[in-house]
């Protein structure tokens, strides 16, 4: 290659990174213009260019990247300063400066912890799926939070609400910890979930084996696939539960078998906006065995309340009550 | 969307190219349409729209088999189809503003049929983004993917918008390099 094709390739490249930067005014465009004009090479190179920037909007990495972590509209600093909000909207430009801090000193370890300490949230009724830095998948369930910190030597967790399921990378070195509650599960390679009920948290192994401890409790138990191990006050309970039937919520299903009435209310809130309130107590200890899709929810609470003799009220922007 | 959705589990056993709009829904709609919706705002119909435009067009596709990451591809399908909608509906959002004042300007884009035919080429383009600095990689993901303007990157980077398009522009030219060595390799 030649020197002077170089100079025409970089010149093109400069051009085309001006132009997609969004203040290309018109002295610019006749100045860019002018040149591509100028000669067929540099027209070529500038075409050549384009066609590499129209190819890397399909890059399977950097959209993968952006599927995973969204940038929000809000996230992006406004241009003037403008009259402080209050609320959520100041966390959020909080949460920018400190992404712009971050970014700021952008250097390729610093890239890996843009990962570290994120938080996740969903709203009700929405399931998410994503990859952790460390190559884990993680399902998380409606109305979920959880924090994750992925270091060269730590793998931390932390679910403040809801049900996640969690794919773990095999990282001997590294023990992927999940923390709910007083209630902690590690493991090394695994398949587990780890949810919110009623009765406490609690983690259900689908694959290999995890170290389930409780706080304060010095109980420590290990748990095979099918195993479920719950907290309840200060003491680890181990039952079985159905492997075939392992957070169906991650296709969009909902299961239960044989479940109390309390624990399905529970599970139902994470997807259905309005709500559900059982108003007798009665009904809480009540076993339920069902299984819907999840925007069906409305349907299966009408049915459910049927089969188990007891009342639904209805009201459009009011909680379900059930009595 | 919903009532589609109901159906979305789809047969394990099915080969991709064979798969339904539906199964796709269920196992990517979700997150497609959180990571829009989130970028874009609320605008939950032409969110709802533009998935499915795109997985009509996807599941129309002869080659999808050849496909090595579908979410992706369908992403930015979703994502295309979601900008042309706000394109069309001339959104007084500010994010157009600047697109719509300079109406020569339109970055290219290519089709998914093009893309297809051109798969060995776009995984070149994905090993020679692999062997980028990080940094540069994610000014290109911001600049490309999320479509922010120099001046949003600025502040959100600390980085001079004039200093982001010369790096950008460095990223582009060791792209081109790195895919230039190979194609000579393979010749």
């Amino acid at each position: 290659m030649t020197g002077r094709e170089t100079d025409v390739t970089e010149q093109a490249m400069q051009w085309l990174a001006l132009r997609t930067g969004g203040a290309f005014d018109r002295d610019r465009r006749r100045t860019f213009e002018a040149w591509r004009a100028e000669s067929p090479d540099h027209a070529a190179a500038y075409a050549e260019a384009e066609a590499l920037w129209a190819r890397l909007a399909w890059s399977p990495s950097l959209n993968s990247r952006s599927l995973e972590r969204p940038i929000a509209a809000a996230e992006v600093p406004p241009a003037r300063v403008r009259a402080r909000r209050v609320g959520t909207s100041t966390l959020v430009r909080w949460g920018a400066i400190a992404a712009g801090l971050v970014l700021a000193c952008l250097t390729p370890l610093a890239v890996e912890r843009l990962n570290a300490g994120r938080e996740l949230v969903t709203e009700v009724g929405e399931i998410r799926h994503l990859t952790l830095s460390d190559g884990s998948r993680a399902s998380l369930a409606g109305a979920t939070r959880m924090t994750s910190l992925m270091t060269d030597h730590v793998r931390a967790v932390r679910l403040a609400e809801g049900d996640a399921y969690f794919d773990v990378a095999h990282d001997t070195g590294r023990v992927f910890t999940v923390r709910m509650d007083g209630l902690k599960a590690e493991a090394v390679g695994t398949a587990f979930e780890v949810r919110k009920t009623p009765a406490g948290p609690q983690v259900l192994v689908s694959e290999g084996r995890v170290r389930v401890s409780a706080r304060g409790a010095g109980q420590v138990l290990m748990a095979g696939p099918g195993e479920r191990v719950t907290l309840v006050g200060h003491a680890l309970r181990r039952s079985r539960f159905d492997l075939a039937s392992a957070a169906p919520w991650r296709r969009q299903r909902l299961v239960f078998v044989n479940a109390p009435f309390a624990d399905v209310v529970a599970e139902l809130n994470r997807y259905y906006a309005p709500g559900v309130v059982v108003a007798s107590p009665a009904l809480d200890g009540r076993r339920v065995t069902a299984s819907f899709a999840v925007d069906q929810t409305p349907q299966a609470i009408e049915s459910m309340t049927q089969e188990m003799g007891a009342r639904l009220e209805r009201v459009p922007g009011k909680a379900d009550v059930v009595r | 969307m919903v009532a589609i959705l109901a159906k979305g589990d789809g047969d394990a056993d099915e080969t991709p190219a064979r798969r339904s709009a539906n199964y796709w829904l269920g196992r990517y709609g979700v997150e497609i349409r959180t990571a829009l919706t989130r970028r874009f705002g609320p605008d939950q119909d032409g969110v709802d729209d533009a998935i499915q435009s795109a997985l009509l067009k996807f599941c129309r596709l002869d080659d999808r088999d050849d496909i090595a990451d579908p979410r992706a591809f369908l992403f930015v399908m979703a994502r295309n189809a979601l900008r042309d909608s706000i394109r069309r509906a001339n959104s007084q959002k500010r994010r157009w503003a600047a697109l719509s004042a300079t109406p020569t300007l339109t970055t290219p884009e290519l089709t998914p049929e093009e893309v297809l035919m051109q798969q060995e080429q776009q995984q070149a383009l994905e090993r020679a983004l692999e062997a980028l600095p990080p940094e540069a990689r994610e000014l290109l993901r911001l600049s490309r993917i999320e479509g922010l303007t120099y001046a949003e990157i600025s502040r959100m980077t600390n980085r001079s918008p004039a200093d982001i398009s010369r790096k950008i522009a460095a990223a582009l030219l060791q792209l081109r390099e790195h895919l230039r060595t190979v194609g000579a390799q393979a010749a």
